[in-house]
């Protein structure tokens, strides 16, 4: 009779016990995110959703730093001289001032220096990369005015973060450095996100205004403006983990050009892209496709590039770069592959991930060598220009 | 006695599951004024993420984050975002240096998220270990 109690005693127990927490997790079991459930606390205050940012989030400063030791082993290509150079480095500032959590604004200083190239002429010591105002609007539209990052392709908006590249540059042929190529724009960006929350979305950008670009071929170096630039950036976000396509393209009329005789010319561009970003690996590739009218010239490049993690912090990194050029038209037309090619391999250790050290061989050849001034010709190479470059990355 | 064993059994089973944090070595924590009790991994990712910018009362959201080596962030990262916390930091270096946005706010220790996010209506954030009673844990599925 006492142990058919105690057992009564036991279940009564152990029923209690159960019911009550039992009770406690129905009240906290599964409710549609963010929805409200009855209150425990009194009415709490309103805080608007574009409330101004928090007294440490009003004003930030960022800022990338990539310091290069580089070295030819024949031409010089892409100022890297066969007695090698320290003055290889880039590196910004970043000021961001956030209005309120929908209004910011955004200035960049940089330098660049790109050792023995003729483009260092007419590259100053420190040059205003971006100075830009952003209202973004909760219909997932951004509008930029001011000096805005070029937003064409995978890297441009990043191509000089060091800790963020595997290389110590962009791929040459569809990126550019230092010449034919300008990584921002005086003017309008206009973005809108599609379907964001679906496994499919999109995001579209439009942009137009001016900018500068500096030129440098045969030994000739020489700045060239546009004001009419207009362009588009489309990226598609699949549901597969890491994988987007990107179309974009633009087209801009140049003043004060030495590529055609009258320093007028028409540049017309377009790109595809491809990127698949996972923890481990990397798969990347462009295609691009420049027009120049009046110079009779056409410029097709692609690159494929694959990144391996070895371990967390170290990683292999290959990459194919290659381009050729068609110049004239009709029966005049002349080919020249190889425009620039390079194979490169490399290794980099991410100490941590804003401090980041690497080391690259490039295979390199190309027709528009700097240490002679040698003008585009089947008859002229292409040249060998292997190199290689050691450098370190650091960013905040 | 053995019906009486499975049924503490049974009813010890019902219960396992405790209010608020995932057991993975952090709890997710929110202002006692919020009045959300449980949430998305996919939300909670999305929040630090600033994919998302306001509760569904209207609030904003803001989030905090603990320094990049602390264990509660690495844990937090593998479980939330599905990546290591250095894929996560990328993430953020390139919405910076795109001029997108900046990452959350990075708070030193649990003692500090709490303070934050308890004086803060909107705020979503992690601690490595129990709680304190002033902060509402929410829990993650």
């Amino acid at each position: 009779m006492q142990v058919s109690r105690c057992r009564r005693v036991v279940l009564a127990s152990l029923l209690a016990l159960g019911m009550a927490r039992a009770g406690v997790a129905q009240e906290a079991s599964p409710v549609p995110e963010g929805a409200p459930q009855q209150p425990e606390a009194p009415a709490a205050p309103a805080q608007p959703a574009d409330a101004p940012p928090a007294p440490e989030q009003r004003l930030v400063i960022h800022g990338y730093f990539s310091q290069a030791y580089a070295n030819s082993e024949d031409h010089q290509l892409i100022g890297v001289p066969d007695d090698g150079t320290f003055d290889y480095r880039r590196m910004a500032l970043l000021f961001r001032g956030n209005l309120t959590s929908k209004d910011s604004l955004v200035v960049q200083l940089a330098q660049r220096r790109l050792g023995d190239s003729p483009t260092m002429a007419l590259e100053p010591d420190v040059k205003v990369d971006w100075t830009f105002y952003e209202h973004r609007f909760s219909t997932g539209t951004s509008v930029r005015v001011g000096r805005i990052p070029n937003p064409l392709g995978i890297y441009s908006e990043i191509r000089y973060v060091g800790t963020l590249l595997p290389f110590y540059r962009a791929p040459y042929n569809f990126y550019q450095e230092g010449s034919f190529t300008s990584e921002n724009v005086d003017g309008l960006r206009v973005t809108q996100a599609i379907a964001a929350n679906r496994p499919w979305n999109a995001e579209i950008s439009v942009f137009g205004g001016g900018f500068s670009m500096i030129e440098s071929y045969a030994g000739q170096v020489n700045e060239a403006h546009t004001n009419n630039a207009l362009g588009g950036q489309l990226w598609v976000n699949t549901p597969v983990d890491g994988l987007r396509l990107g179309l974009g393209g633009d087209f801009f009329d140049t003043k004060n050009t030495i590529l055609s005789s009258s320093g007028q010319d028409q540049w017309k561009t377009w790109i595809a892209s491809f990127d698949l970003s996972r923890t481990r690996f990397r798969l990347r590739s462009e295609y691009s496709e420049i027009h120049i009218k009046q110079a009779e010239f056409v410029d097709k490049a692609f690159y494929v590039y694959g990144g391996l993690n070895l371990t967390d912090k170290l990683v292999a990194h290959a990459q194919y770069d290659d381009s050729k050029a068609i110049l004239g038209k009709g029966e005049a037309t002349v080919e020249l592959p190889q425009f620039y090619r390079d194979t490169t391999l490399g290794l980099s250790y991410a100490f941590r991930p804003s401090i980041v050290a690497k080391t690259e061989y490039h295979f390199a050849k190309g027709r528009l060598i700097e240490d002679e001034a040698v003008p585009l010709g089947p008859s002229q190479g292409p040249f060998k220009g292997n190199y290689y470059i050691l450098s370190l990355s650091a960013s905040f | 006695m053995k019906r009486l064993v499975l049924l503490a059994v049974a009813l010890t089973s019902l219960t396992a599951a405790a209010p608020g944090g995932t057991g993975d070595g952090f709890e997710v924590i929110v202002n006692k004024q919020n009045p959300v009790a449980s949430l998305s991994k996919d939300f909670v990712s999305r929040a630090f993420l600033k994919k998302v910018q306001k509760w569904d009362n209207g609030w904003g959201i803001v989030p905090v984050d603990q320094d990049q080596a602390s264990p509660a962030r690495s844990a937090f990262s593998k479980v939330v975002h599905g990546k290591p916390a250095a894929a996560v930091v990328a993430y953020w270096q390139r919405q910076i240096f795109a001029g997108n946005d900046v990452p959350p706010a990075e708070k030193p220790d649990d003692a500090a998220v709490v303070a934050f996010v308890k004086s803060t209506p909107g705020a979503v954030g992690y601690v490595s270990g129990s709680a304190p009673a002033d902060v509402k844990v929410v829990s993650v599925e």
